[in-house]
């Protein structure tokens, strides 16, 4: 019994350690808006109060059209971490707060990069992000100052 | 025959959630109707296993454990115009003998964005919306948004629940973005959700012949957080308001009864790389007027509560988060112990446990997030006190047990 239970133990630390260490690998990232958009750079509290889905327009009166990767993914939760700097499931809190209180809606989720440049290309006031590869010139890079 | 409505109810939502969760799965919850529009569907279901050495919560906890608190719901809102948005939500509820199951209109909003610029907005939402206040109840019953499977009891407990999740009325809101971060604010008149029985129990200790009615009341919440996400503020105030209609036979009221409930809290969070701190200090007063003495007694016709409770929570990483909580009530914040509401009644022959009047939680919890859509939970509460045991669970409340413990585990799906 007492064996039993030191095992289950064992297993359960070994497998905390694990999940814990397993670090992902590192995705440069590039920032993406609809061409359209007369801006070249963001700052990173305002790219946050987007990711929030609390600012929804664009200083030019633009709305605003959040999209995202799947929130379980690397490039996901690599964009959170180094260029919003908050934890993905901070980020998931606003936006489940803002969906089941009636007062918002969440960031649009899309399932690859190549469908993140045709979306940000097809939607005035679009903002989104990518790894480093597959920009085209149908979208534009922007850069975020801290 | 009543039964057998619930579990078609209740079937009929899960096949819809069903439905919707595979639709979600080929298109995304988000379907575009133009460029800048879209419609979200969302739904959350989750269901908990409940036990109890004494005491019940939920269901017939204390026995086998219970089954009986499940929560399922599904939104839609919609961006019907530039400036106007709409949200819906229904949600079945079964939690022990406090709710069936039956489906509710949650909120159903009509939000209008008066002005809107990248740095602040002014609005204004009409319909059934849910009330603010603390950082927990505009989304109670969402297990994904709660900090353990039930939220801390002294603030958030459950026998004011219909009056506290959403009412029928107007709200103005705003925000605006500074350096340090955003405020936000929240104005809003409403009618409370009455509902009958509940409320009775809740206020009067029993089901009385008469009935409560909702008069105007009010709600504000003031926020602050940083951009970072890692200090959040905020105060809230709430003043509700019912009136007490007596039936012919409730002879002894010489005059409008009435029920002024006055909450104010305090909540704090901060957030340390993976650790949080998250505080709320509630002041609750209750006044009474006219209120018939065989129901409420002179000395119970104004009190002032007290709740407060303090978390810790760690995030081991993306997947795992532990917590400590101690969480505290007192119905009286002049007889913290209980002591003079049982000698007082003792008094006039009526027998009721000074237990009855606190509550003091310790719950050490585990949550492992699978991935964004699945969630288990486990939590261990140590309970001393009986101040916000369900009335309706302990049909015999005033032989509870004042030392009680409850183990809980939740399995909890959204998209």
């Amino acid at each position: 019994m007492i064996k039993k239970i030191y095992n289950n133990i064992f297993s359960i630390t070994i497998y905390l350690l694990f999940t814990l260490f397993l670090t992902t690998p590192l995705y440069a990232q590039n920032l993406l808006v609809h061409k359209n958009l007369s801006i070249s750079s963001i700052s990173q509290d305002k790219l946050r109060a987007i990711y929030s889905m609390r600012t929804r327009v664009w200083s030019d009166g633009t709305p605003i059209t959040v999209f995202i990767l799947n929130p379980d993914s690397a490039v996901h939760r690599d964009f959170c971490l180094k260029k919003l700097e908050i934890f993905p499931y901070q980020l998931q809190r606003v936006w489940d707060v803002k969906v089941y209180s009636g007062t918002g809606q969440t960031p649009i989720n899309l399932n690859s990069e190549a469908e993140m440049i045709r979306k940000i290309s097809k939607t005035p006031g679009a903002i989104g992000y990518i790894s480093d590869k597959g920009v085209t010139d149908n979208v534009k890079i922007i850069d975020i100052q801290k | 025959m009543l039964r057998l409505s619930i579990y078609k109810n209740k079937l009929l939502i899960l096949v819809f959630l069903i439905y919707l969760a595979t639709a979600s799965l080929a298109f995304a919850a988000s379907y575009q109707l133009s460029p800048n529009k879209h419609i979200q569907i969302h739904g959350f279901a989750s269901q908990s296993y409940i036990y109890t050495d004494n005491n019940n919560f939920f269901g017939n906890s204390s026995d086998k454990g219970s089954l009986d608190f499940r929560e399922l719901g599904l939104n839609a809102s919609f961006q019907a115009w530039k400036k106007l948005h709409t949200a819906v939500q229904i949600l079945s509820r079964r939690a022990g003998e406090f709710d069936n199951g039956k489906i509710k209109l949650d909120f159903a909003i009509a939000d209008y964005r008066i002005k809107q610029t990248s740095l602040y907005s002014i609005g204004i939402r009409a319909g059934r919306v849910k009330n603010p206040f603390g950082f927990y109840n505009d989304t109670r019953d969402v297990s994904f948004t709660r900090s353990g499977i039930i939220l801390p009891q002294s603030i958030y407990f459950e026998r004011t629940r219909d009056l506290s999740i959403s009412s029928d009325g107007i709200q103005i809101y705003g925000h605006r973005d500074i350096n340090q971060g955003s405020i936000q604010l929240q104005l809003f008149a409403a009618m409370p959700r009455v509902e009958d029985e509940n409320t009775e129990l809740a206020v009067l200790n029993g089901d009385k012949p008469g009935a409560f009615t909702g008069e105007p009341s009010y709600l504000g919440r003031l926020l602050f957080k940083t951009h970072d996400n890692k200090f959040k503020i905020a105060l809230s105030d709430v003043l509700l308001n019912m009136d007490y209609e007596p039936t012919q036979s409730e002879a002894g009221f010489n005059g409008d009864a009435s029920v002024q409930f006055h909450l104010s809290i305090l909540s704090i969070q901060f957030t340390y790389a993976q650790w949080s701190i998250t505080g709320e200090y509630a002041r609750r007063k209750l006044d009474f007027k006219n209120m018939f003495s065989a129901y409420v007694p002179s000395f119970l016709s104004e009190t002032t509560g007290e709740s407060y409770y303090l978390q810790l929570s760690y995030h081991l990483n993306f997947h795992w988060k532990v917590f400590t909580r101690y969480d505290v009530l007192y119905q009286n914040k002049n007889d913290k112990d209980g002591s003079e509401y049982a000698n007082n009644l003792a008094a006039i022959g009526v027998t009721k446990p000074a237990h009855s009047r606190f509550a003091k939680d310790m719950t050490v919890g585990i949550q492992w997030s699978i991935n964004t859509s699945w969630m288990v939970q486990f939590e261990m509460h140590v309970i001393n006190g009986t101040g916000w045991l369900p009335l309706q669970d302990n049909t015999n409340i005033d032989n509870a047990t004042q030392k009680w413990r409850m183990a809980s585990a939740a399995v909890s799906y959204r998209f």
